[in-house]
């Protein structure tokens, strides 16, 4: 008698990466159900499988070194380092931050991809704007430290490829991220609240609007979007408000600005506008800085959902200044010199986050994902609230009524090889997320190197690349780039500026220290990016 | 599913003057698509764009002028992995109907390696991509200024004859599908030796 065999083909092939899922960041996240890799509160203990693979050293076909590790299939330039002449004769300043593609410009055959990147320095030498005077804020010169540092430069990449770099703006302090504006620019955020009046100079902790043609940025802030320790912003495309993050360890609110010239075109911020400060509705002054347990708090697991409201901030160029707030269930008590809006945020009630950093808007769920760095629990000692490793927020506008929106908490990192102090974020056309890792080089399966972590449909983090920037003087010749940055291991710094091209075929990417701008593609399709 | 076929005529794209090859028609299934430029006189100048693994094929005829030979270069798009999430493996440009390669000009991947198996004179080369996969395009010839254009020889076509280009891209196989046809082979095996025992039995 005959028989038949079957064979359960897909049995055969257990560990294929075909079977991706292709939905959008937590697209089936299910708060409540148990996984492998979370521990009982939802919080994720160890990274998920990559749809894309393992990673591994791969060549840049720019230089030649091992920049990165990728997984199969994908491939890199890289461009524009510290220290290299720009086409306006300046050199290319350090600290390469938070960035994105601003607009495409045809160019023949071929579309070239304009990207506006922020530096991130403090006192140094000042980039100035060949031909535009108005493109500098603060040209002061402080005894000892320098003149502002930071700023902004635009590239302008063709294939992969750079095809020029120039500064376009400079005279500002600490460019940490920031946001693509609707008309084609990027507003910067500065990170400080520097005060540089008394030595002749300007106040800081400000947002500009920087256009990608040098000769159009005007270097003027925006002081009704808040004077204070500014991360990113991103824009709600219906109706026009923008929505900001602040840096500040548990003093940080969660922001959103209403122009008043909601025209969307260059120069319509500086007509100012209506700041105010976000509050979970019936909780005043509430804490999420972690999860409670250790320390009081508003959200007790992941996948909890807080409604919010929105107080005004009278003030939003306030000074910072010393602040009480006490209470028992307040985790950070006693007197601590906070920003303006802050404090006017917390008189009315307003949330507190530990350290806001990445806003990005995703389309397809018509929400805004939101980066707190070190929400959690500190590993050791006293277990202070504030400095764990990081979380993601979810908040989505109310459509049916604009003063309320609400607030989820979609990703806890617990260790940190599944989160290490999750920072800059970007959402790819895909639908995708990405997230840059800030926190110490972490040691993984793939060895140590600070991360970019891609973020499956059940809302868990897996490992998409690493740094492998390890560079020795021989290395440094080799690429013509002798005097411009020291050999060393440099895996520990943090990637920044994640973004895609339109198409989403390129990621751009930046690694702050020594200071290089990537430029990835690859089977996108393989994973949800 | 069925690709259906889709040939343009050639009245909605044609911009180039007299004494140009003439774009007679273009076969462009699953969203792919070509675009041809201002081609002057013994200049071809066409961009191809690929949404799916499958062949674009563009019939041109020679005009007066195109007799001596034909300089031609080329943007190439790839849309890899938004639509399939597999590599490019290979890309073949084949000239039908009596044209050939007399030059073979720059390849130029923007993020690989490929390399180009074909001598001068051949009416067909293959582009294999190193390493696998180019997710973004490549050049052939000089469509930016710099490097050397391919040159189509007409051979002993004139004007008024027309002849093919045809762009066919292929995937590497995914090791799930490498892993399947080989388990199919086993499979088959496996059940032939267990037919064969149980008629012996």
């Amino acid at each position: 008698m005959n028989e038949m065999v079957s064979l359960n083909r897909r049995g055969l092939l257990k560990g294929s990466a075909l079977t991706a899922a292709m939905a959008g960041p937590f697209a089936a996240f299910l708060a409540n159900e148990a996984h492998a890799s979370t521990n009982g509160l939802g919080e994720q203990t160890a990274p998920a499988a990559s749809p894309y693979g393992p990673i591994a050293p791969a060549r840049c076909l720019s230089t030649g070194l091992f920049l990165l590790q990728l997984p199969k299939g994908f491939s890199y330039h890289s461009f524009s380092f510290r220290n290299d002449l720009m086409d306006d004769g300046q050199r290319v300043p350090a600290a390469h931050d938070g960035m994105a593609v601003v607009a495409t410009r045809g160019a023949g055959r071929t579309v070239d991809h304009l990207l506006i990147r922020n530096h991130e320095l403090g006192g140094g030498t000042l980039l100035s704007v060949p031909g535009n005077d108005a493109g500098v804020y603060d040209a002061v010169t402080i005894p000892g430290t320098g003149r502002p540092a930071g700023g902004c430069t635009v590239l302008r990449v063709r294939n992969g490829q750079l095809v020029e770099h120039k500064a376009v703006l400079g005279g500002t302090l600490a460019n940490c991220a920031g946001g693509v504006t609707p008309w084609g620019s990027w507003l910067t955020c500065e990170e400080t609240e520097t005060d540089l009046v008394s030595a002749g100079g300007k106040r800081h902790g400000y947002v500009f609007d920087v256009a990608a043609d040098p000769a159009e940025t005007e270097a003027t802030p925006i002081p009704d979007m808040g004077r204070f320790a500014h991360e990113a912003i991103a824009f709600d495309p219906v109706t026009g408000y923008v929505y900001e993050t602040e840096d500040a360890r548990n003093e940080a609110g969660f922001y959103r600005f209403i122009p008043n010239d909601r025209s969307r075109r260059y120069g319509a911020l500086f007509a100012g506008g209506r700041l105010q400060a976000a509050k979970v509705v019936g909780v005043d002054r509430a804490n999420l800085l972690a999860l409670e347990g250790i320390r009081p708090s508003q959200v007790q697991r992941v996948g909890q959902t807080l409604q919010i409201e929105w107080v005004d901030i009278g003030n939003p160029d306030a000074s910072p200044g010393a602040y009480t707030e006490g209470g028992a269930d307040n985790p950070d008590t006693g007197t601590r010199n906070v920003s303006g809006p802050f404090r006017q945020a917390r008189e009315a009630g307003a949330l507190r986050m530990s350290r806001g950093e990445g806003i990005w808007w995703d389309s397809r769920t018509q929400s805004f994902f939101i980066a707190d760095t070190s929400f959690g629990y500190e590993a050791t000692g006293a277990r202070r609230a504030g400095r764990g490793l990081g979380c993601i927020w979810r908040y989505t506008p109310s459509r049916s009524n604009p003063d309320r929106g609400t607030l989820t908490l979609v990703y806890a990192a617990a260790a940190r090889i599944a989160g290490n102090n999750i920072d800059n974020v970007c959402i790819s056309p895909r639908g995708g997320m990405l997230t840059c890792d800030d926190g110490s080089a972490v040691v993984d399966a793939f060895g140590p190197g600070n991360r970019l972590m891609g973020y499956n449909a059940q809302g868990l983090a897996y490992i998409f690349a690493k740094s492998n920037v390890l560079l020795s003087n021989a290395d440094i010749a080799a690429i013509g780039r002798t005097g411009q940055f020291n050999a060393g291991d440099y895996r520990g710094a943090e990637f920044a500026g994640a973004t895609f091209d339109p198409t989403g075929r390129v990621l751009y990417l930046n690694n702050y220290n020594p200071g290089i701008t990537f430029a990835i593609t690859g089977p996108w399709g393989l994973g949800n990016l | 599913m069925t690709m259906m076929k889709q040939w343009v005529l050639a009245a909605a794209l044609v911009a180039a003057p007299a004494s140009a090859v003439q774009l007679v028609g273009i076969d462009s299934p699953g969203g792919n698509s070509a675009s041809l430029f201002d081609s002057g006189p013994g200049l071809l100048l066409i961009d191809f764009a690929f949404n799916a693994f499958q062949p674009i094929s563009v019939d041109l005829a020679l005009e007066p002028g195109d007799e001596g030979g034909i300089g031609f270069n080329s943007v190439i798009e790839i849309f890899t992995g938004v639509t399939l999430g597999q590599n490019l493996g290979t890309l073949d440009v084949t000239l039908l109907d009596g044209p050939t390669f007399a030059i073979i000009g720059d390849v130029d991947a923007f993020f690989s390696n490929p390399i180009v198996g074909v001598a001068p004179g051949a009416a067909s080369f293959r582009i294999r991509f190193r390493p696998a996969g180019e997710g973004v395009g490549l050049v052939l010839g000089a469509p930016f200024g710099a490097g050397t254009d391919f040159a189509i020889a007409p051979g002993t076509l004139s004007a008024g004859d027309r002849f093919r280009l045809v762009l066919t891209p292929t995937a590497i196989p995914e090791p799930g599908t490498w892993a399947m046809l080989i388990a199919g082979f086993g499979i088959v095996g496996l059940a032939m030796r267990q037919r064969d025992a149980a008629v012996r039995a």
